[in-house]
């Protein structure tokens, strides 16, 4: 293996990637210049930086060329709270465009301390194997019986196969059936939406696993010892109170009075049975645990038995949040808590994304009513029928042949207009966030380049305040979707955790700071936002390189031309849409359609 | 916490067996609250009597604290909004003017300032 780096990286970069060829069974070290660093920092920026790089948008995601990036950030490893973060980017199979998905933990940590700021891997195994990458040597082992079992357990087998101190990135059965919306898991945590875990599934790679002793300097220990101090006495007050006390699962009761929780394929805006998964309700009944990932002083996640505690039996655990909460509940109109959640570690474990797999489940659900789709035992409340339709999809079996698919290829199949209520933008399936009930978050959905996502999107804090009516989406909705875009890029960039957003009095200028302690640069807050637009644009390169079509941004034409049920406020103007869409574009200094190039 | 609920006839999900009637509304207030605001003060809403048709909010959050003491310091703070919290009315329209002046007709919605998740 060829050694090759930066001659001086910054303080918290090795100033390389390590490039993987399975088909060839090589590596090699490529350096990455301060420049480049500097201007994509690290996970989602330099993920998307190292696929252009590489022309990974000329090859098919599932394909033995297609590229996949790992991304590590200058942060990790340092004290500062939840920085245990790396980035998973590569051409989605579901949509054919972007995608980069974030998970957590001890991975990022000693992916880091292999010697490199991310991992790039094209070709193809062969056959079903591990990637073994130790202290920056690569190997190959054969996956054996690992391949078929689900995700915690392969987990577990391979970390007691290789010893406790690898940390391991694997995929379920979801992700070796090239489900496109699979899920590469790590430590119970998910890089989950846009299917890179079929992208590692379709190169034979069940599991990464690395371990590493390479650390990195920084170039104020002390000063960055006690900014560390201070952000984690931060994170321990009111701004992370929510995520601490009840987690993101609070939402449901709030979305659902605002009329913004979707309901039976975003039908409605509201549910009738929604107390009943609360985490308010969920906690007078059964046991909870939090979890933290490795790092973090806030600890969002809740675990909740699955089992009510007065029922007989042993009972698993499994994580609640707000979205799976939805998704697998309101969504396909659930109320039975014992369903959902038992839905919702099925899809952990098959290594599925629980939005999507929602999403499409619901909007198959639809099909059937108006009898577009032949299974009528696919029903909207039926639980049973939810989790047999999971099943089926990981299996790739009856019907999960369809689901699998995704809403909006499974929308082309059926044809009948059906592709006019999949709840999909660019094929990626919709979060829990009604977008005719919060229009600034419409946009955000439409205009996003991974597609629907509230991730990469943050525009419902713009509905959440007096700045909109979000009822209506106005020129301004515009500001806010570029403002909250931008701030999400830089979040995933350095990376931290989003959680950690209201602890900062001025998010920019804090970033900066923390960032000069690690790396020695003199950023400043300017240099930061022109640093997240750099990175959204990016994004949006690497999307017009696939293919990318300015018809693309819109939202399903349901939501456009229909008010919600039971909502008749919550109606959207394809006329304001249409502008606000254009003035983003004009404030981006893209054309008025979202070409890079002001002219076109 | 369901002695909270059914004193103040506010399902969980803030939505339904509340009696709108004008006579059952008569001179209070609705609020509701969600997520850490609930959490403080352990029930989902409580109707907050007032001497007139509407109150100024500044008015309105200085009762409140004084009912529910535990809102203070993350949710109201001498009086003040504290950025943790965020308040609408009717779920239309969020207010951070704390002259702003609210009536009996409407329901105000104290919830977690982070909506997202
Ligand atoms: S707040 Fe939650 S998601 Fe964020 S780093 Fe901590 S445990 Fe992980």
């Amino acid at each position: 293996m060829q050694k090759n780096t930066c001659p001086k990286p910054a303080g918290g970069y090795h100033g390389r990637y390590l490039r993987i060829d399975l088909t060839q069974h090589t590596s090699e070290w490529i350096p990455l210049e301060n420049g480049v660093l500097r201007n994509f920092l690290g996970g989602s920026g330099l993920g998307v930086h190292l696929l252009l790089r590489e022309s990974a948008a000329d090859f098919a995601p599932l394909s033995r060329e297609a590229y996949i990036a790992f991304a590590f950030s200058p942060l990790v490893g340092s004290p500062l709270t939840t920085s245990a973060k790396f980035a998973v980017v590569s051409k989605s199979p579901l949509t054919d465009r972007i995608n980069d998905s974030l998970a957590s933990s001890g991975f990022a940590i000693a992916g880091k301390r292999s010697g490199c700021d991310g991992i790039v891997i094209t070709g193809k195994a062969r056959e079903p194997s591990i990637l073994i990458i130790d202290d920056g040597h690569m190997r190959i082992e054969p996956a054996g019986k690992l391949w078929g079992m689900e995700c915690s357990v392969a987990e577990d087998q391979l970390s007691k196969r290789l010893g406790a101190d690898f940390q391991c990135a694997v995929i379920g059965p979801g992700g070796e059936r090239l489900v496109p919306f699979a899920t590469i898991s790590h430590d119970g945590r998910h890089a989950g939406r846009g299917g890179s875990g079929a992208v590692l599934g379709a190169k034979n790679i069940k599991a990464i696993a690395v371990r590493g002793s390479q650390l990195c300097a920084w170039a104020d220990p002390a000063g960055l010892n006690q900014f560390a101090k201070t952000l984690s006495k931060k994170s321990f007050g009111p701004a992370t109170a929510k995520y601490r006390e009840l987690g993101t699962a609070t939402n449901l009761l709030l979305f659902n009075r605002l009329r913004s929780l979707p309901t039976r394929n975003f039908q409605e805006g509201s549910f009738e049975g929604i107390e009943q998964l609360a985490p308010e309700t969920l906690a007078q009944t059964r046991a909870r645990t939090r979890s933290y990932c490795a790092a973090c002083t806030i600890g969002c996640e809740h675990l909740y038995s699955i089992a009510p505690q007065d029922s007989e039996g042993p009972s698993s655990s499994t994580r609640i949040e707000y979205e799976n909460l939805f998704a697998l509940g309101p969504l396909c109109g659930i109320k039975d808590s014992h369903t959902v959640l038992t839905a919702s570690k099925l899809c952990d474990e098959q290594g599925l994304d629980t939005i999507s797999i929602g999403g499409t489940i619901a909007f198959a659900m639809e099909c059937v009513e108006r009898g577009l789709l032949d299974a009528p035992w696919l029903r909207f409340g039926d639980g049973q029928a939810l989790l047999r339709a999971i099943r089926d999809t990981a299996a790739l079996e009856g019907i999960g042949r369809q689901l699998a698919l995704g809403s909006r290829r499974l929308a082309k199949q059926l044809g009948n207009n059906a592709i006019d209520f999949a709840p999909q933008v660019k094929g990626l399936e919709l979060p829990g966030y009604e977008p005719r009930a919060l229009q600034t978050m419409a946009l955000g959905f439409a205009v996003g380049s991974r597609g629907a996502d509230h991730n990469r999107s943050g525009a419902y804090e713009a509905d959440f305040s007096e700045q909109v009516d979000r009822h209506n989406i106005s020129a301004l909705s515009a500001t806010k979707a570029i403002e909250t875009e931008d701030k999400a890029a830089l979040m995933d960039s350095l990376i931290i955790c989003k959680f950690l957003r209201g602890v900062f009095d001025n998010f920019y200028a804090e970033s900066a700071e923390m960032l000069n302690l690690i790396t020695g640069w003199n950023t400043t807050a300017a240099e930061l936002q022109a640093t997240a637009q750099r990175i959204v644009t990016a994004r949006k390169e690497f999307n017009i390189h696939c293919g990318w079509r300015p018809e693309e941004d819109r939202l399903p034409a349901r939501m456009m031309q229909n008010a919600l049920n039971d909502d008749e406020k919550a109606r959207i103007s394809p006329e304001e849409f249409a502008t606000a869409v254009k003035v983003y574009n004009q404030l981006r200094g893209w054309s008025d359609e979202g070409w890079l190039d002001p002219s076109e | 916490m369901v002695d909270e609920q059914e004193r103040f006839g506010i399902s969980a999900d803030g939505t339904t067996t509340y009696d709108t009637s004008m006579s059952a509304r008569q001179n209070k207030i609705r609020i509701e609250f969600y997520g850490i605001p609930r959490q403080r003060v352990g029930s989902p809403g409580y109707h907050l009597p007032v001497n007139q048709q509407e109150i100024q909010l500044s008015e309105l959050i200085e009762q409140l604290t004084q009912r529910f003491p535990s809102l203070q310091p993350d949710c109201f703070s001498q009086g003040l909004i504290s950025p943790n919290v965020k308040l609408s009315l009717d779920g239309d329209h969020f207010v951070t003017d704390i002259d702003a002046w609210i009536n009996i007709r409407q329901t105000l919605l104290v919830m977690s300032a982070d909506a997202g998740g």
